[in-house]
């Protein structure tokens, strides 16, 4: 086979330049840290990392929906709570009434004690979290109940307000005061008006019916202590999809360092054996010799 | 006869031509497109009107002539080589160009502000009725607005460039070419047959046409007529060029290339690869990011005018424009957050179906029967594969190049050593002769000193 001298030169440069260009993106794999830097590097493996992108970022809302809910149940809880400790109160004042070891008198002032208590559920009632009326219904801006002393007029409607904690599971985190709130105020009013009037058997069946209504609140109360146990059960599912993705964007993205170096530690001995070689064949010429 | 010097001098005029020739090779030895020469001799008869022994001698040795050693066919499989390398490296420049322009691996990227833009509707479906959740829906939709109609423009530039590279490369086309009919015609004006420089000349303008755009050559019995054609469109016929005139279409937004009043379409060269993504790569590109940008405009204003703002405004569009040129959010929104139809009843703030809907457009499979970030995933990789092809192709012709080149410089290339040796035996082959010379001139003394 002839081989020019032109030639010679030219397939070594040839050879060199691909050594260097291979090592020249080895090394910006080894300063990034990632197999690719651009799309086109691995269209395969970046469309599958994009993949992961779309599945993280929608994992992440839910998790932050998650923490709304929580934060609402959270505060609904708490008011539920106040309000069976009053309606405990309530009941506490109805079981004095009903004895006879007190007077007219002292019952008097048990009802105006629940009017107080009365007012001071109204005022659960039309209690704001983060600026909005939680049992109004999805009317956020109109508060819940008017009271003229002996009706309660409710300003909101019906329909709740919902969170999308996953595909297909929603929280309700408002509530209708109409359904929750008012069945119980007006066992108190009836509970009032019995202790004024000094009626024994009106009293002891509103003193029934106030019992009645606690029993719900705590009832309530468990709901929404299930639901929010439900909802972190399935922000710590969550956090694992998190960890094993991110596991997987690893392997999918990342270098494996040792294997890059000593890739290009071997190309640069190729690169320094190339040139040696192409050194020792240009400097033979018959030139010496005559 | 004999005791002459006519034959010696033969031989050392022959000597004479043979050390130009070795002299030539040796300067060209760089020179790629170069074809080495060969002084082909041939031994001289006497002349007529001999007989016997006489007619048996020789007369000398003439330089019949200097012809130059190549393949055809090696030429032929490099210039096609280099017709495709000149074809997707053009193609790789420009895509990855492109490719810069989308930037989907770094931040704020289309997908991620498509995201975002789903997402805050989201946020806000919960909180309604606070102004910070609403602003920032309203936000999202004007950075994807903005983001998109800069790629938009970048696009344009990118049109306007590759338009630049088209009409430079046509330039140098028909620059090539009339080099080449001027060759042809220094050929024709030539007193030999084979001009060996010229045709050395119009060689190496044929090599670089040939990446450029993929030409035929056809060669007749005279040198200077061979014709060079693309497809059906003939450059040069001899003396006479055609220049490719390109012709921008405006309504298909095409350019299309003729010569010699003859339409034509490269198939390979840089040209042909210049060509083909100006007129249909980037047309794809910008046709399929339209069609989303038009549907989601679409999904979303339909929605959104059903919808109600705090202050009870309805029937307004989000979005304003119809394709990515256009795309912007309504400035009233901007202004007036609380007119942004979160709610589908008229008064009640903590309803926020409309906002749901809008959010929940972000699985709904509107476009091509994919949903909008899959279809926009999908647009992304089609333009990583293409480059990525792009590339592969440019390593692989390269190489093969490389290969061809080297098998047709093993037949016309120099080597000088070769030409070294050459010399010395031609040094010999002259003080041979010269040696020659020298015994007859005594051997006519010695004749002359009888006298």
């Amino acid at each position: 086979m002839r081989v020019t001298s032109f030639d010679k030169y030219q397939m070594s440069q040839h050879y060199l330049s691909k050594i260097d260009s291979e090592s020249v993106r080895k090394q910006e794999q080894i300063a990034t840290g990632k197999q690719f830097s651009r799309v086109s590097d691995d269209p395969v493996k970046v469309n599958r990392s994009m993949l992961m992108d779309v599945t993280e970022s929608r994992i992440n809302q839910y998790q932050a929906n998650v923490n709304d809910t929580k934060s609402l149940l959270e505060y609904m809880d708490v008011t539920f709570d106040s309000a069976s400790d009053a309606l405990t109160q309530a009941q506490e004042i109805a079981i004095k009434g009903a004895s006879a070891t007190y007077s007219d008198a002292d019952r008097v002032t048990f009802s105006n004690s629940i009017e107080e208590i009365i007012k001071q559920v109204v005022g659960l009632a039309n209690s704001q979290h983060l600026d909005r009326y939680m049992f109004s219904g999805e009317k956020l801006d109109t508060k819940p109940l008017d009271y003229d002393g002996t009706t309660f007029t409710y300003n909101g409607n019906n329909n709740n307000m919902d969170v999308r904690v996953s595909e297909d599971v929603n929280v309700t985190v408002s509530e209708s005061a109409a359904q929750v709130f008012v069945p119980a105020l007006n066992e108190l009013v009836k509970l009032r008006d019995a202790l004024k009037s000094n009626n024994q058997a009106d009293i002891e069946s509103a003193m029934g019916g106030v019992q009645k209504e606690t029993n719900k609140f705590i009832d309530n109360r468990s709901k929404i202590g299930v639901q929010i146990e439900s909802v972190e059960l399935l922000d710590e599912s969550y956090n694992q999809v998190k960890l094993d993705l991110s596991t997987k964007r690893k392997e999918n993205e990342d270098v494996d360092m040792t294997a890059a170096i000593s890739d290009f530690t071997y190309m640069q001995q190729i690169y320094q054996a190339t040139i040696q070689s192409s050194l020792k064949m240009m400097q033979n010429s018959i030139l010496d010799y005559i | 006869m004999g005791l002459d010097f006519n034959i010696t001098l033969t031989g050392l005029n022959a000597g004479e031509k043979m050390i130009s020739v070795a002299q030539n090779n040796i300067a060209n030895a760089s020179n790629t497109s170069y074809a080495r020469q060969r002084a082909e001799l041939n031994a001289v008869s006497i002349g007529q009107g001999n007989s016997g022994v006489n007619s048996q001698l020789g007369s000398g040795v003439l330089v019949e002539q200097i012809s130059r050693i190549r393949d055809e066919l090696f030429i032929q499989q490099s210039r096609s080589e280099s017709g495709e390398i000149g074809y997707y490296s053009s193609t790789k420049d420009i895509l990855s160009n492109i490719e810069t322009i989308f930037n989907e691996t770094g931040d704020n990227s289309v997908s991620d502000l498509l995201q975002n833009f789903f997402n805050s509707f989201e946020e806000a479906s919960k909180f309604p009725e606070q102004s910070s959740y609403r602003l920032s829906a309203v936000y999202a939709g004007k950075m994807l607005s903005d983001k998109i109609r800069g790629i938009t423009y970048q696009l344009d530039e990118a049109k306007l460039q590759t338009d630049n590279k088209l009409t430079a490369q046509v330039t140098q086309i028909n620059e090539l070419v009339q080099k080449i009919a001027n060759v042809n015609r220094k050929i024709g004006n030539s007193l030999t047959e084979n001009p060996n420089g010229l045709l050395d000349e119009r060689d190496k303008y044929l090599d670089e046409l040939s990446s450029y755009v993929d030409i035929q050559v056809v060669n007749s019995t005279n040198p200077k007529d061979m014709s060079i054609k693309v497809g059906n469109a003939t450059l040069v016929a001899g003396i006479n060029t055609y220049e490719i005139k390109p012709m921008y279409v405006k309504e298909k937004d095409q350019w299309v290339l003729g010569a010699s009043d003859v339409e034509f379409k490269p198939k390979a060269g840089s040209l042909a690869g210049v060509l083909d993504v100006r007129n249909n790569y980037i047309a794809t590109y910008e046709g399929d990011l339209n069609k989303l940008v038009s549907s989601l405009i679409n999904e979303v204003n339909t929605i959104h005018k059903s919808g109600f703002g705090i202050d009870s405004t309805t029937g307004l569009d989000f979005f304003n424009g119809s394709d990515s040129r256009t795309i912007n959010i309504n400035a009233i929104l901007e202004s007036n957050p609380e007119k942004l139809a979160l709610s589908s009843e008229n008064g009640v703030i903590g309803n926020s179906d409309i906002a749901t809907d809008i959010a929940d457009l972000k699985n709904k499979s509107f476009i091509d029967s994919r949903p909008p970030l899959n279809y926009y995933q999908e647009y992304t990789s089609r333009l990583a594969m293409d480059l990525n092809i792009a590339k592969e192709n440019v390593e692989i012709h390269t190489d093969i190049q490389k290969s061809l080149e080297s098998q047709r410089q093993e037949v016309q290339g120099v080597n000088i050593d070769e030409e070294m040796s050459d010399l010395l035996m031609i040094q010999k082959y002259y003080q041979a002769n010269a040696k020659t010379l020298s015994t007859t001139k005594e051997m006519l003394e010695q004749l002359f000193s009888i006298f």
